[in-house]
């Protein structure tokens, strides 16, 4: 009983303690699931960047004058490098790791594109408005200057309108220079025409001047961003390891794990161990048990033929008993014959005895006749005083003989009857 | 035949009209939303947040000291706001109104979002004086309502993180939709009169639209102030302030702020970061000189000023 307590106990504890593995194993971060999930962030972002740089082409193609769709996707990213900083970069993770480093490679790459963008939006907006009034205003000097009989200026002017839309489009191979010094040209023209559109010459210049300036600056923080953070995803994704208590919690789990099966295997083996001996007691217990039957059934034979032969000896008692009278008789028969035999019979014996003697004496080679004739009269003395009649020893005999057969039949009568009646 | 032609011109008076209704509804300003999504319970405690005294030093300013939301339009109708100990600052306080649709808050840009602009004024020691948010804390906690209503709403007990998150959930709600020219863009063409007609036209042209554009109307990019034109050649105070390179330091940054929305443009004076600009007439003539380089006549000033008119949409109800 004690026994099967301590056994149900333990059940119960490793029960539980399987509980508490399964629990743990299901509370262990899923390393698998956290690349999937770090591949699917970093996916994210790279749609999140593909559809940053379609905005910005589609911006400096001035398809798009709105920049509120940069700006969401611009925050996108950031909110997503955040998340991906929160998610991955936890505490107590290696900061010095590969995969630390690439992300926050990947973070700088992504904040010099943002900051690439911002700048892009800036000067794009500018060019955009220079791009579209300067030819407007020049082309209205143009005609101005026409119509003030200045065909040179006039000529300059349509010149610096061409150059400039030619300056303006992709892949020009006009040099910003040479806008430049077209300005400087522009604004040598205010004394050449009316006083009143000296203002006007000057904004055309400065146009002129802006989109030299801004265009080429406009394209480079549109290079900067279109190529920023290009493959950085895969360097980042190909670089990460569970990291800190991710790695910490699979390690800590693998140890209760083996912990666990250790005792397990342990109990089990004890438990099987117990078993066994007590098994061996059983049997062994179970022979003494047979032995000691054994012995007890013998001993109850034993003791039922004791009894029996007891109650046979008590009935034979009984039954002698109860012809004690009529033995008593045949025995008093047979003892009186017997006398009468013996007295009889212990002259016969000496008759006998001293025949013997004669018969060996007379047989002698040197007989003596004195003495055999001493011995004859012996013996005729002893026949003589012989008052036996031998046939009533006979008689007496055969009674006797009668009586012992009949006593002994009497007797196992006696004898007997118990066994048959039985 | 007359019939006819009648129904010709007809047809083509629609055309227009449809082409007039799809060339501007396809334009780079898009109309207000009119709410976003917000928890309500957290937007009324920030309400009451954003109207508590006890966010400044000496109880005496809130947040709707400066962004008057309840008989203004959110923003401060001097020049600079007059903080605790009536020191003043140092730029005129933009209008709260349509704020969640900026990309970054201040002129100057420094805070990413709501929440994070919420955070600086109560410590800032001209504005609300606070020596740190812990001591801010600590009075806000004797307030079992707060402390209440945090936690019902999942945050731990009252602190920073709660306060102006729940500031900026509020703020969220501060929009103005409806505006003429929002119904404009919605299709109705009448909401707009022809001078407003024209001064849209106008400000496209003019380049305006190159940077005051999206659904704020501005507040989605960084300017240089004095792009065309050195501002420092203008009389006064508007060159002074060097704006965003005071965040970031960089050399190129000088004097650029964060393109101010000009929905309630009309309606929030003075203007630029300064407040030194006190008619919209003036601001107008200012940006198409230092920002687009050019002149404007009278009548087309006019005209972009009767549009930004049109911008002006509806007060939210219940802002307090």
């Amino acid at each position: 009983m004690k026994n099967l307590l301590i056994f149900l106990i333990c059940l119960l504890f490793f029960t539980l303690g399987g509980v508490y593995v399964y629990l743990e194993y299901k509370a262990l971060p899923n390393i698998e699931a956290k690349a999937n999930e770090l591949n699917a962030d970093l996916l994210r972002i790279e749609n999140a960047n593909t559809r940053l740089n379609e905005l910005l082409l589609r911006s400096r193609a001035n398809m798009d004058t709105n920049y509120d769709m940069l700006v969401r996707a611009s925050a996108e990213i950031e909110s997503l490098l955040d998340n991906l900083e929160e998610g991955y970069l936890t505490e107590g993770a290696d900061e010095s790791s590969v995969f630390s480093n690439r992300l926050k490679t990947l973070r700088a790459a992504f904040i010099n594109k943002l900051d690439s963008v911002e700048k892009f939006k800036t000067n794009n907006s500018v060019l955009r408005n220079s791009e579209r009034y300067a030819p407007e205003i020049g082309q209205e000097l143009t005609s101005l200057a026409d119509s003030s009989g200045q065909p040179d200026v006039s000529k300059l002017y349509s010149n610096a309108v061409f150059d400039l839309q030619n300056f303006s489009r992709q892949a020009s191979n006009i040099e910003p220079t040479k806008l430049k010094q077209m300005a400087v040209q522009l604004r040598q023209t205010t004394g050449l025409m009316p006083e009143y559109l000296e203002i006007e010459i000057a904004q055309f210049a400065t146009h002129v001047e802006t989109v030299a300036s801004v265009k080429p600056k406009t394209d480079r923080y549109l290079s900067v961003a279109l190529n920023s953070a290009l493959d950085k995803t895969d360097s980042v994704a190909s670089s990460w390891v569970p990291m800190g208590s991710q790695s910490q919690a699979h390690t800590n789990f693998n140890l209760l794990c083996v912990f666990y099966l250790i005792a397990l295997t342990l109990f089990f083996l004890i438990t099987t161990a117990l078993v066994f001996r007590r098994i061996h007691k059983l049997n062994q217990h179970n022979r003494n048990q047979s032995g000691e039957t054994l012995a007890a059934n013998l001993k109850v034979s034993d003791l039922q033929e004791s009894s029996s032969r007891n109650e046979e000896l008590a009935l034979l008692g009984e039954r002698v008993r109860q012809n004690q009278p009529e033995l008593s008789s045949f025995i008093n028969q047979i003892r009186t014959g017997l006398e009468s035999l013996d007295s009889g019979l212990s002259d016969l014996l000496k008759v006998h005895g001293n025949a013997v003697y004669i018969s060996s004496h007379a047989q002698s080679k040197s007989p003596d006749k004195a003495t055999i004739s001493a011995l004859l009269r012996e013996q005729i003395r002893l026949v003589r005083s012989t008052n036996t009649d031998s046939t009533e020893t006979i008689k007496v005999l055969q009674d006797t003989q009668r009586n012992a057969r009949e006593a002994s039949d009497l007797i196992s009568k006696v004898i007997m009857e118990p066994a048959s009646s039985e | 035949m007359k019939c006819s032609k009648l129904i010709y011109v007809n047809i083509g008076l629609a055309c227009c009209f449809l082409f007039t209704i799809v060339s501007f509804a396809n334009d780079d300003i898009v109309p207000i939303p009119t709410k976003v999504k917000t928890n309500k319970d957290l937007v009324e405690v920030g309400k009451k947040l954003f109207f508590d005294t006890r966010l400044s030093a000496n109880d005496e300013l809130s947040c709707a000291s400066c962004h008057n939301v309840v008989d203004g339009w959110g923003a401060e109708p001097s020049a600079v706001s007059t903080g605790i100990r009536q020191q003043l600052g140092k730029r005129n306080s933009p209008t709260i109104f349509n704020s969640v649709l900026n990309f970054k808050q201040f002129w100057d840009g420094r805070a990413d979002n709501l929440s994070h602009q919420a955070s600086f004024p109560v410590t800032d020691q001209v504005e609300m004086g606070m020596s740190s948010w812990d001591e801010v804390i600590v009075k806000l906690k004797g307030d079992n309502y707060y402390t209440a209503a945090f936690k019902q709403l999942g945050f731990d007990g009252v602190n920073k993180k709660a306060v102006v998150e729940a500031i900026a959930e509020y703020e969220k709600t501060l929009l103005t939709p409806n505006s003429p020219f929002d119904q404009f863009l919605n299709g109705d063409v009448g909401a707009l009169n022809q001078q407003q007609i024209d001064g849209y036209r106008l400000f496209k042209s003019y380049g305006c639209i190159s940077c005051h554009q999206g659904v704020n109307v501005g507040g989605n990019m960084f300017q240089k102030f004095g792009v065309l034109e050195d501002i420092s050649l203008h009389n006064g105070s508007l060159s002074e302030d060097l704006g965003r390179y005071n965040v970031t330091e960089n050399e190129w940054d000088k004097r650029v702020f964060k393109v101010p929305s000009l929905r309630l443009a009309a309606v929030t004076p003075p203007y630029f970061h300064d407040g030194s600009v006190k008619t919209l007439q003036d601001a107008v003539e200012i940006m198409i000189e230092f920002q687009l380089g050019r002149g404007v006549p009278d009548e087309d000033r006019d005209a972009i000023i009767s549009f930004l008119g049109s911008l002006v949409g509806e007060k939210p109800q219940g802002v307090k």
